[in-house]
């Protein structure tokens, strides 16, 4: 990702009525050794984080749980407007995870287990790339058409592993481990396939385009799974 | 058969109304109408007392009775059959009166109505009236066909038709008070249900109290033990009980199933155990929905899973992916097995999962998989 053309810094606006989960935010952010993000704003109301500077920042980091209601009815309408999301939650049930990310969520974080994955997800989100965290590798296994290698990535993923670790197991028919940079090939396919059966808003569609432009998946193999999710209501 | 007591509380009323208008009938046509036909007989002769008619009326009501009462009669044949009968039975009577329609009791006219009633008993209120509308308008025939069209005859006429209200009003009463009983059962059967679901909700609200319990228990001798001194955030036995209580209380908010399922169950209670121990326990909730699964099946697939929660030093994550014919239970921890070990996690205890151990970098994983194709044959 140094090589990206993108180098200006991922401007985050972090909704959540938690102060000292907000400072804890901050505190991941600044440790990135490559500086690769900023929080623009914070504070505990969606509306008026993005009413002042944090209108136009490239990710939205939203706990789904303000003042004790939820926040999956809003997921939608922010996704719609173009804004990318990123949901971060102690509720990670499958069937919560799988509405925002069905809203279209751009990504999951598990706020008690998934801090060490919380710049880089938020950075590929930024810059429309596929990002899976474990606690979304569940959903997306029954979600999508997968292929046997995407499957098995996906769950070694859900199970806790790093890309490094599942290189390891997932052997060619020759004997060799595969690279990790194979085992992230495979969960962006999968993820890019999740995206095209899911609803059609603007971050599905720009996760999309930047797949095809990156070789994750062509353009035919998209018009295939969306005819396919059509004939399967949801 | 019913399978539900409220269609059985409805079913034993229909059946106490339908015996209470057999023995009517029956009384009615043996007690008071047999002296009469006996007495007519006597006095104007065989034709006169309509004896064949008064005979074809019990045949007719005696099979309408053994019909109904043996649960049946729900179709068109038995009205069928006995429409015909009674019809005959009301022209023949009729005609047959040695005074005219009014002249002697003129038994079957207002007869034909009580045995329609039983033989349609199963049958609806809109049968019912269009035979009493077809014995009207065969009544009125007769009174033409005898010539007596005076207005007196006709207004007698008519009064004795209003007396076809009479089974009417029986039929749609009993009809009445059976539906009610049928609603008065099926409402305590809601409410008796509604009372289980209410105790199964205090049962799950009283285990969610207790463990709330328990876990405000740890947090609060935690948080007394940071603020006093006791204890200092720095030194790792602090930071690994802070650890274990975290991930028990993201148990406590990740856990939502009412009846979760038995694997799910037994896999909590595997990690409640390791928590006690020290190791901070993160239990995923399953990927897919777990299908049912025999016990000695959720004993493989369990077995290998409380070995290395055995072995964890601090942390672990247990995940479980299901599909209809394939469960896969996976633990990643800080864990290390010595070989004897590692080769008896392998071989698993009964064949039923097939288990994986990998170890990495201080970290072990094993995963035990069950498919149902191989389980089958």
């Amino acid at each position: 990702m140094g090589t990206s053309p993108v180098d200006r810094r991922t401007r985050v606006a972090v909704i959540e009525d938690q102060d000292v989960v907000i400072e804890g935010v901050r505190a991941w952010i600044a440790a990135d050794p490559q500086r690769r993000a900023v929080v623009a704003a914070a504070g505990d109301s969606i509306d008026e984080v993005l009413a002042g500077p944090g209108g136009d920042a490239d990710v939205i980091v939203l706990d789904l749980e303000l003042g004790g209601d939820l926040m999956t009815g809003r997921v939608a309408a922010l996704s719609d407007a173009g804004r990318r999301v990123v949901v971060f939650s102690v509720h990670v049930r499958p069937v919560i995870v799988d509405s925002v990310m069905r809203a279209g969520a751009c990504a999951f974080l598990d706020k008690r287990t998934e801090r060490d994955q919380f710049v880089d997800t938020i950075v590929a989100v930024a810059r429309d790339r596929p990002a899976v965290t474990p606690s979304m590798a569940g959903g997306l296994l029954h979600a999508a058409r997968l292929s046997d290698r995407e499957r098995q990535a996906l769950q070694h993923l859900f199970q806790g592993m790093d890309h490094a670790s599942i290189a390891r197991r997932l052997r060619k028919p020759t004997g060799e481990a595969v690279s990790p940079a194979t085992v992230k090939q495979y969960i962006g396919r999968a993820r890019a396939k999740y995206a095209a059966a899911g609803r059609p808003c603007r971050s599905n569609y720009a996760l999309l385009a930047r797949c095809i432009e990156d070789g994750l998946i062509r353009p035919e193999e998209i018009s295939d799974y969306r005819s396919a999710a059509r004939r399967v209501p949801p | 058969m019913p399978d539900r007591p409220a269609a059985s509380v409805a079913e034993r009323y229909d059946r106490a109304g339908l015996l209470a208008a057999v023995v009517v009938m029956a009384g009615w046509h043996a007690g008071f109408l047999l002296p009469i036909v006996i007495a007519t007989w006597l006095r104007y002769g065989p034709w006169a007392s309509c004896a064949a008619v008064w005979l074809a009326y019990a045949a007719t009501g005696t099979a309408s009775a053994v019909v109904l009462l043996r649960g049946r009669g729900h179709g068109p044949a038995l009205p069928l059959a006995a429409c015909p009968v009674l019809l005959a039975g009301v022209v023949t009577g009729g005609l047959a009166q040695p005074a005219g329609f009014f002249g002697s009791p003129n038994w079957p006219f207002v007869t034909a109505a009580f045995f329609a009633l039983v033989a349609m008993w199963r049958r609806g209120i809109a049968a019912l009236s269009a035979f009493l509308a077809a014995n009207a308008i065969a009544g009125l025939g007769v009174l033409i066909a005898l010539g007596q069209t005076d207005r007196v005859s006709i207004a007698r006429f008519v009064g004795l038709c209003g007396g076809g209200a009479l089974p009417l009003t029986l039929f749609a009463g009993s009809k009445l008070v059976t539906a009610m009983a049928g609603r008065a059962a099926s409402i305590r059967e809601e409410l008796a249900s509604a009372r289980v679901a209410e105790q199964a909700a205090e049962a799950v609200q009283e285990d969610r109290r207790s463990r709330y319990e328990t876990i405000r228990g740890t947090v609060t001798g935690l948080l007394r033990g940071l603020a006093d001194g006791q204890l200092d955030p720095a030194e790792p036995a602090t930071r690994q009980r802070i650890a274990v209580a975290v991930s028990r209380l993201r148990r406590y908010l990740v856990e939502t199933d009412d009846v979760p399922d038995p694997l799910s169950h037994e896999l909590r209670a595997c990690a409640d155990a390791a928590e006690r121990h020290g190791v901070a326990v993160d239990l995923a909730a399953p990927a897919g929905q777990v299908p049912h699964l025999p016990v000695e099946v959720r004993r493989a697939l369990t077995e290998p899973i409380i070995t290395v929660l055995a072995a964890a030093a601090t942390r672990a994550r247990v995940t479980v992916v299901a599909s209809p014919d394939h469960v896969a239970v996976a633990i990643l921890a800080d864990a290390s097995l010595t070989g004897a070990d590692r080769d008896a996690l392998a071989s698993g205890p009964g064949g039923a999962a097939e288990v994986s151990v990998d170890e990495e970098g201080g970290l072990l994983w094993a995963q035990a998989q069950w498919t149902g194709a191989r389980a089958s044959p």
